[in-house]
């Protein structure tokens, strides 16, 4: 009968490693089990109401950047003036690079035209000679494209203004309405996102009705560059107008000039609670549509005109609920 | 004789001497090039600059919030700025600092009526408006500590840690009667297999 062999403490470990492996083996299999586990607990998970849902984003909830009345002199167009053929209205906008705070805390590198997204408003009454100096202090080439009528060396897409440069447009302004004016510099699709883009009254020459006047920019923030837009708004920082209401008087119509210029969605929209509105495509007619919503693609816009029947909080927002829930919302405080 | 042995004995420790010399080399090579930071790599180039991307290392849902938890594994300090469930801002708080050094955590907290078996996806944008998603297949509450809780516990830890030690043992008799060509196999098999479990745990 063969002798025994003792069985040394080394082979004792040995055998005892392969035991001791297998514990970080079955934990990892389970962790993976675990995370992999499908819904077993029936019904809704209910708790405590937060502050949760966007009728609740008002005032200080409200993640918006900014300070009251900043956004004031994009909000509110400068004042309208009599029609006078030939009379001279000169505007200079600076392109530079500027870092933005497009939502709370958040900051996009954009180009900009005078320092914001959108660009400031240019306004003029129909046959005045517009003239707009395009001075760029950013570093990439730009130009100002201006929808309406004028020619074709006044149309911003052949005279790419150099950084460093500058390049002054002329033109009679006309048809009367609400247009819009954005860089037309390759890649396109870059330069409006980054910011360069803004709105452009033309005043018909028999003027329109006292009102109420504000200016609706809509676009989007794409801040990580994956070309779809993260934040949505409406001037700029996101939620701005659901921070600070825009404050009404329901004596008088409010008139809102509108447009989109937000770039990789199909489309933008325009929905107010509570109230209908006239809504003229362009502006530049008197034909209106009665609603409550209006759909814009990418460079449509018209003007809107509400006579407010009731006071209190209205609610204004895009109607796709993607884009009001990232920051395309506001308020209208309507008071008598 | 004993001159002999004497001289073998002082020749094998040399050996395990000069073993450790390629690993000290290799230490001082990686701290060399550690130390160097970038200035060796902008030589050949620019490196692309790191996206500002947090690390979501977990999602819970409680009844009515949802928790993140996130870390920064960037080397530059990153702030928790905005975040999103299913692409819409939400409010938050966070248990922890908003701004992140390298390495920190920390739990965000949005008050949430999320319905238990959709899917999730949460974000988390920093700053610098870079945003770091991550879904979860079905939302599912997460469980407090409880007795039952400590009871599956122990009875993983008994089925994992416990039974196959004691399966482990049971070689014992085979073992000793084993060739000890097979177990020095047997040991370089572990020795291998665990070194790989302790750098794959590194991962």
């Amino acid at each position: 009968m063969p002798k025994r062999r003792r069985l040394t403490r080394r082979q004792v470990l040995v055998a005892a490693a392969p035991a001791l492996a297998a514990a970080p083996l079955a934990r990892l299999a389970l962790g993976e089990a675990a995370a992999a586990s499908p819904a077993r607990h029936a019904g809704m998970a209910m708790g405590p109401m937060g502050p949760m849902g966007h009728a609740a984003m008002i005032g200080a909830e409200v993640p918006a950047p900014g300070r009251p009345n900043e956004l004031d002199a994009l909000l509110y167009p400068p004042k309208v003036l009599a029609h006078k053929p030939g009379r001279t209205r000169e505007y200079t906008l600076v392109a530079s690079d500027r870092q933005i705070e497009v939502a709370k805390g958040v900051f996009f590198s954009g180009w900009t035209y005078n320092g914001t997204a959108p660009g400031p408003v240019i306004r003029a009454t129909e046959d005045d000679l517009l003239r707009v100096t395009l001075v760029n202090a950013g570093s990439h080439p730009h130009t100002i494209h201006f929808h309406g009528i004028h020619p074709a060396n006044m149309d911003g897409v052949f005279e790419i203004v150099e950084p460093g440069a500058s390049y002054t447009y002329e033109f009679p302004a006309r048809p009367y309405g609400m247009q819009l004016y954005h860089c037309h510099s390759t890649p396109l699709k870059k330069h409006i996102a980054k910011g360069l883009y803004g709105a452009f009254i033309i005043d018909p020459p028999k003027p329109r009705a006292p009102a109420q006047e504000l200016v609706m920019l809509l676009a989007g923030f794409d801040t990580d560059g994956d070309g779809a837009n993260n934040f949505y708004s409406v001037n700029g920082p996101a939620f701005y107008y659901a921070k600070y209401p825009i404050r009404v008087r329901r004596s008088e119509t409010v008139r809102i000039y509108l447009a989109n210029l937000t770039e990789f969605d199909l489309i933008n929209s325009f929905h107010l609670h509570g109230e209908f509105f006239r809504y003229y495509p362009t502006g530049s007619t008197d034909h209106f549509e009665y609603t409550d919503t209006v759909m814009l693609c990418q460079g449509q816009r018209g003007i809107i005109e509400i006579d407010f029947h009731n006071t209190g909080r209205f609610m204004f927002h895009a109607h796709q609920s993607e884009f009001t829930e990232l920051g395309w919302m506001g308020f209208f405080d309507v008071v008598a | 004789m004993a001159a002999t042995s004497a001289a073998e004995r002082r020749s094998g420790g040399a050996w395990r001497l000069w073993a450790l010399v390629p690993l000290l080399l290799l230490v001082g090579v990686v701290a060399l090039f550690a130390s160097s930071g970038t200035s060796l790599l902008d030589l050949v180039g620019r490196a692309p600059p790191a996206l500002d991307q947090f690390d979501i290392r977990r999602v819970e849902f409680k009844p009515g919030e949802i928790t993140i938890r996130v870390t920064n594994p960037q080397r530059k300090k990153l702030t928790i700025a905005s975040v999103t469930v299913d692409d819409a801002i939400v409010p938050f708080r966070t248990d922890g600092p908003t701004s992140l050094s390298r390495l920190r955590s920390s739990r965000i907290v949005v008050p949430y009526q999320w319905v238990d078996g959709d899917p999730y996806t949460v974000g988390v944008t920093s700053s610098s408006g870079i945003e770091t998603t991550a879904s979860v297949a079905a939302a599912v509450e997460a469980r407090g500590a409880s007795p039952r809780g400590f009871l599956g516990y122990a009875l993983i830890g008994l089925l994992v840690g416990v039974i196959p030690v004691a399966l482990g043992l049971a070689w014992l008799p085979s073992l000793r009667r084993a060739d000890p060509r097979w177990v020095a196999a047997f040991m370089a098999l572990t020795a291998g297999l665990l070194s790989f479990l302790a750098l794959d745990a590194l991962a």
